[in-house]
């Protein structure tokens, strides 16, 4: 940074705030607390790639209602720090998925749901497809074809589980 | 259905066609003509104003041995009760190293995105088609379609 | 000096608008369209998001690994995709199964019928902003999963169906668990849900008269489903060409004869009852005798038919690892939730089919977001999108 005129009589003031911030926020206990609201307002961005979508509305609805974990599916990515990836991932898709994580804020997480997410299941051998894990970061896998809406749910308590533990 | 209607339209269709295209029965409700690809547009209109107004499929099916693409064209009717219990194939061979052939769109408007899929998949190039783009596979695809038998999945 | 950016660009009125793929309702598609004010002059449906490429693979597959793999093209509507696979195979293989499986079969077909369009009403519901009509019919849903999963032992994906027959017997108690289930969905459907949505004068405001379908358009683009029959066209392959067990059944077809949003909603109201109708009489005239071809049942291990005998649940026989069906080739069609399916399928008397063609109601109505969306309001698209009861896997395949 370019020092100013005043700065070179007090020293660079923004940057020290900015360290004493960082400090205060990255350290305990601060950043436990941090972490607990992160992992109590987790927002999934509505990007559904693939036929798994179907269970994933499953979850949110009354049966099992997913948002009493404290999860809402949100509408823009920009104020989103969740994206659920459902299911296979064809190559249009992915960009589409590259370009929305990108533009979500940090800390963002990402869960996988179903066979396919993991190792393109019974669409082993697809010329369309590509696995999640090159495209983006995994943090929770869901096994399953299509993984039932209870499955779902214990991976964003999973997930929370792991935000609380310092992410 | 029974079998005296389908030989009904099946006299009809005969008698109207003949000797451009050749028709058979395959069973108690479907019909199977076969046709050259400067026919087609002929027959098709013949067909359509007998009453069958719509296409369900289009079915490209590639046969690399003996170096020809078949296309078959699965007509039935909406109006027309009876002649909806029938489904007709409608089917024509291509050169496979050329892959051109002509588009039905001006006849039956609902082969359009079935068409489209064709080439796409396929890499059967449509004529007087009104959009022979990409639909389903990346606009920058430029590898073998995959439906060709000589596209290999890898296992 | 800037002026709005429209105008200072190069003089034009109309403006490109894309929709998608980040969720424009149940997601996974795109389309791009041109405004002129909020009116829409051209409109592109742009599909190919999902596409992983079905009938490709199934030619690398061998017969009886494609019946799970064709049903994860609408994994919402699976029973019906698999009694089209299934149908068509049974006609290259000539045989047809015991009338209990018939039976099993339509019974399946309906249940999973009834649960497709309740998805379709939640999405149609939270597209148009009532969130109330998203949650109900999705919680209503339950219930009739939870029948179709006694039956099958899964929620969405069955592979119920096999050649020659079905998989399982019904469970002890069935009868009463399915006709309560029955009979609390009747219940929501006839009272509350029209008291909270289609009576509503909202609903009626956003989906009366709005995209409206005339008949002829519905039959020369080549229309398939309710949104075929709410054109006023009585087409439905139940009737047209009945296979499993429809033949003896008796139901109407669902119809309207407006062609709007509205009449396509309410041809789909009329199905579930028409559903809830055909699976009381199934429940009441099923008939006795075994579930599998006689063929089949002879070649399975003695252990594994004493299984059967005890349980009901037949273990598939190995020879269906090595099923070769003679050559030929064969159209099926039935009649899935969203309108009808075709199977075109070429063997060669090999392992594995020669080509598998499979196109898809959903595939079909596509050219139907550019016919009725073109002219229309930009508000009017959530209401005309949600009414066409889209599922983007199914159309790619």
């Amino acid at each position: 940074m370019r020092v100013k005129e005043e700065q070179s009589l007090t020293g660079n003031i923004y940057n020290f705030v900015r360290k004493i911030v960082l400090w205060i926020i990255f350290k305990t206990p601060l950043k436990r607390l941090r972490n607990w609201g992160i992992s109590y307002s987790l927002w999934p961005v509505h990007l559904t790639t693939a036929c798994c979508g179907c269970e994933f509305g499953a979850s949110s609805a009354p049966r099992f209602d997913a948002e009493r974990t404290g999860y809402l599916p949100f509408v823009g990515p920009r104020q989103t720090n969740l994206i659920v990836i459902e299911g296979s991932l064809s190559k249009k898709m992915a960009n589409a998925v590259r370009l929305t994580y990108e533009q979500m804020p940090n800390p963002k997480y990402v869960i996988a749901l179903g066979a396919c997410a993991i190792d393109l299941g019974i669409f082993y051998d697809s010329y369309n497809l590509v696995r999640v894990d090159e495209v983006v970061p995994v943090d929770v896998y869901v096994p399953g074809c299509p993984p039932r809406p209870e499955a779902i749910i214990r991976s964003v308590v999973m997930l929370q589980r792991k935000i609380r533990r310092g992410g | 259905m029974n079998i005296d209607e389908v030989s009904r339209v099946f006299k009809d269709l005969k008698s109207m066609i003949e000797p451009e295209a050749q028709i058979s029965i395959l069973s108690s409700n479907r019909l199977i003509i076969t046709t050259s690809t400067d026919k087609l547009e002929l027959i098709a209109n013949l067909l359509k104003n007998y009453g069958f107004d719509h296409v369900k499929s289009v079915t490209a099916i590639d046969y690399p041995m003996k170096n020809i693409i078949e296309i078959s064209y699965l007509i039935s009717s909406f109006n027309n009760l009876n002649l909806s219990k029938i489904i007709l194939t409608l089917k024509t061979l291509i050169d496979r190293n050329k892959s051109i052939s002509k588009s039905l769109y001006k006849v039956w408007p609902s082969v359009e995105f079935l068409e489209r899929e064709t080439y796409d998949l396929m890499g059967v190039f449509f004529e007087e088609h009104p959009e022979n783009t990409s639909l389903i596979l990346p606009e920058d695809y430029k590898d073998i379609r995959p439906l060709r038998k000589d596209f290999k999945l890898i296992k | 000096m800037k002026t709005s950016l429209s105008k200072q660009q190069d003089n034009r009125k109309e403006i490109e608008l894309f929709i998608g793929p980040q969720h424009p309702a149940s997601g996974h598609m795109r389309f791009i369209g041109r405004v002129d004010g909020d009116i829409f002059t051209n409109f592109i449906p742009d599909p190919g998001w999902v596409h992983r490429g079905i009938e490709k693979i199934a030619e690398n597959r061998k017969w009886i690994q494609i019946i799970p793999l064709v049903e994860r093209a609408a994994i919402l509507d699976a029973a019906n995709m698999n009694i089209g696979y299934v149908i068509a195979l049974e006609k290259l293989l000539d045989i047809e199964p015991p009338p209990r499986a018939q039976y099993l079969r339509t019974l399946l077909c309906e249940i999973n019928r009834i649960t497709s369009h309740l998805y379709g009403f939640g999405i149609a519901g939270i597209m148009i902003g009532s969130s109330t009509f998203y949650m109900w019919p999705f919680a209503d849903r339950e219930p009739l999963i939870d029948i179709a999963q006694l039956i099958t032992g899964a929620r969405l994906t069955y592979s119920y169906m096999i050649p020659g027959g079905v998989r399982r017997d019904l469970p002890q108690g069935f009868k009463e668990k399915a006709l309560k289930a029955l009979k609390y969905i009747e219940r929501r459907l006839n009272n509350d849900y029209f008291r909270i949505f289609f009576d509503n004068p909202v609903t009626k405001a956003r989906y009366q008269e709005v995209g409206v379908l005339k008949r002829d358009d519905a039959i020369r683009l080549g229309i398939v489903g309710p949104n075929l029959r709410a054109s006023n066209v009585k087409y439905d392959v139940r009737k047209v060409e009945p296979y499993a067990a429809y033949p003896e059944l008796e139901f109407d077809i669902a119809y309207e004869k407006e062609g709007d949003c509205y009449a396509r909603l309410l041809v789909r109201v009329e199905e579930i009852r028409q559903s809830i109708k055909i699976i009381r009489q199934i429940l009441d005239a099923l008939p006795q005798g075994p579930i599998i071809h006689k063929k089949y049942e002879k070649l399975v291990s003695l252990r594994k038919l004493e299984e059967y005998q005890k349980t009901g649940i037949f273990g598939l026989p190995a020879i269906f690892t090595v099923l070769r069906p003679p050559a030929g080739e064969v159209i099926s069609r039935v009649e899935a939730a969203r309108g009808e399916l075709i199977f075109h399928i070429i063997s060669t008397g090999e392992l594995r089919p020669y080509r598998l063609r499979m196109v898809t109601p959903s595939f079909r109505n596509i050219v139907l977001f550019r016919e009725l969306i073109s002219g229309a309001r930009v508000m009017d698209f959530p209401a005309i999108y949600g009414s066409i009861d889209y599922f983007p896997p199914e159309s790619d395949r």
